[in-house]
């Protein structure tokens, strides 16, 4: 269930932030950068430019590259919190 | 008029016009002559507004004479970003596309604020391409230089504002912080700078980048004028759609309180490595001249710093996409490249950052039942050499403009009040910043640290020479 107010997110500090990072996973990446055998950024900026309507052009290619890969790096990074089913964007629009 | 009355204090100026010691007029011509003197070395302004801010000046005199109370910034000059809207210019936002924009046919709020307050605008600043800086450069308009060391960056993407005040032609200036974009350069230039709580000040007529996180600020050389700009500009706006209704928090008459009866700590872990030694060793002098002996730990912050650098490429993405489409070449490509790369990322990773938000505020709301006030390097290191790509921290080389914010990222995650305080080692020509980090909507703790920094030596901002 979604827990309605912020101060009522953690009911008690054994279940804080701390506790929710796979801190050993967090390590590996960081000696890792993150880098998956499976992600290759290439494929993906070749498969995303017509998607996005962007040319990769041969100028741009290499900087968007290694933009991929920082962050393909920092979202392995974030993917180590586990996230509540019921947890809420920050953004929370009030009509 | 003594040209000393520009090195000092907004507030020295304003107690000078307000006491006819010094008509704003004659201000306003000094300043312009300062301007046109020194901004060919500093790359700092891109527009100067001369006959408007003449025509303020007048006006200004003209009430004290018919007896008037002036405001708390009478004649005091300042000077904005170049994404903040000014009647009659194009907000370039330092871009070559905006520039063929319709001149903004009203002012950006916090410009009228300052205004109503009595400061006179004096023109727009330079600024790193649609702010997706840290370095200062700018493609377009040439970088913004140090004017402690004109080799070195300012920092950006505030970098025209840190380099205005440093350089002595203004006492205030405004920027926007995103990730670091206040705190950097004022790190680098050795400036007090306020980045607000995420909401505090209205956005409104100035050109966005990430509207999750995008604040505005001040820089100045005292926290007085920090203080006194801030209260100036504060209110609710309806233009901001981001823009709390918290009340109104006066500052001015608070900061001279200094540190006495709060809880100090120095924020270890993530904040604590990662950098060169004077960011460090910054802190710790920050820390023993207040006594500050704990430190205590933010977990997930090098999360939260990856968190908001994926929102940031991903709502920046999203915000340039149809321009990247049909005018990528048109960019500085350090920025194209980026947004290029933001557009590709999944829609999941954003989401999941935004989650990581709430998550992170939570655990920082818990930490500041402990502490009033934390401290932090404002940057990893002094201002790198201008042009310099990469640079080496922690024995890994690294993009220089994607990693000066690894410490102001995880802060301005959460919209957490920070006033940079500038510090200097003997014998350096460069300063170093020290972030001092308030809980929510408490910019007065702040300003009150910075203020007792600043009174015992520790923090000064003073202007180069040139």
């Amino acid at each position: 269930m979604r827990s309605g107010s912020l101060g009522r997110a953690f009911p008690n500090r054994k279940d804080g932030l701390a506790s929710r990072i796979d801190w050993t996973r967090l390590q590996e990446i960081c000696l890792t950068k993150g880098m998956s055998k499976a992600f290759d950024p290439a494929a993906v900026a070749e498969a995303m430019a017509p998607l996005i309507g962007v040319e990769l052009t041969t100028e741009r290619r290499d900087a968007v590259l290694t933009h991929l890969a920082i962050a393909a790096d920092l979202a392995a990074r974030l993917a180590t919190v586990s996230l509540d089913d019921a947890a809420e964007p920050a953004p929370v629009f009030t009509p | 008029m003594s040209e000393g009355l520009l090195d000092g204090s907004a507030e020295t100026i304003a107690a000078a016009v307000r006491a006819g010691e010094v008509c704003a007029r004659a201000v306003i011509e000094a300043t312009l002559a300062r301007i046109a003197e020194r901004n060919g070395k500093l790359g700092a302004f891109t527009d100067i507004t001369a006959a408007r801010a003449l025509a303020r000046a007048e006006a200004l005199d003209a009430a004290r004479a018919r007896g008037e109370t002036l405001g708390p910034l009478a004649g005091a000059p300042f000077a904005v970003k170049n994404l903040f809207d000014v009647k009659g210019l194009s907000t370039r936002a330092g871009s070559r596309i905006n520039r063929e924009r319709a001149p903004a046919d009203d002012d950006a709020t916090l410009v009228k604020r300052l205004e109503a307050a009595g400061a006179i605008l004096v023109g727009a600043l330079n600024m790193g391409e649609y702010a997706y800086d840290f370095t200062g450069e700018n493609a377009h308009d040439g970088p913004a230089r140090n004017p402690h060391d004109l080799g070195h960056m300012t920092g950006g993407s505030s970098g025209g504002s840190g380099a205005a005040v440093a350089g002595g032609l203004t006492p205030i200036a405004l920027g926007s912080d995103t990730n670091g974009s206040i705190r950097v350069p004022a790190s680098f230039c050795g400036l007090f700078g306020l980045k607000p709580t995420y909401g505090r000040l209205s956005r409104a007529g100035t050109f966005p980048f990430v509207a999750s996180l995008d604040h505005l600020g001040p820089f100045a050389r005292s926290a007085g004028d920090l203080a006194a700009s801030f209260d100036a500009m504060q209110g609710a706006d309806s233009g901001d759609a981001a823009q709390s209704p918290m009340p109104v928090l006066p500052t001015r008459g608070l900061v001279e309180q200094g540190a006495k009866g709060l809880r100090i700590a120095k924020l270890g872990g993530y904040f604590a490595r990662g950098g060169e030694p004077a960011a460090f060793e910054a802190v710790e002098r920050v820390a023993k001249a207040l006594k500050a002996e704990r430190t205590v730990e933010l977990p997930g912050a090098e999360i939260a710093r990856a968190a908001a650098y994926l929102i940031t490429m991903t709502e920046g993405a999203a915000l340039h996409l149809d321009r990247l489409r049909e005018r990528a070449d048109d960019y500085d490509p350090d920025v194209r490249d980026r947004l290029i790369a933001g557009a590709m990322l999944p829609g999941v990773w954003s989401v999941r950052a935004q989650k990581y938000r709430r998550l992170f505020r939570d655990e920082a709301l818990e930490l500041f039942g402990q502490v009033d006030v934390l401290l932090a390097p404002a940057t990893p290191c002094r201002a790198p050499v201008s042009g310099q790509k990469t640079f080496v921290l922690d024995g890994k080389e690294m993009l220089v403009r994607a990693h000066i914010g690894l410490f102001t990222q995880p802060i301005s995650f959460i919209g957490l009040p920070v006033v940079a305080a500038p510090v200097w080692s003997a014998g350096e020509t460069l300063p170093i910043g020290v972030q001092v980090i308030a809980p929510a909507w408490r910019e007065d703790l702040a300003l009150r640290v910075a203020r007792q920094l600043e009174r015992e030596g520790v923090a000064r901002a003073p202007v180069a020479r040139l």
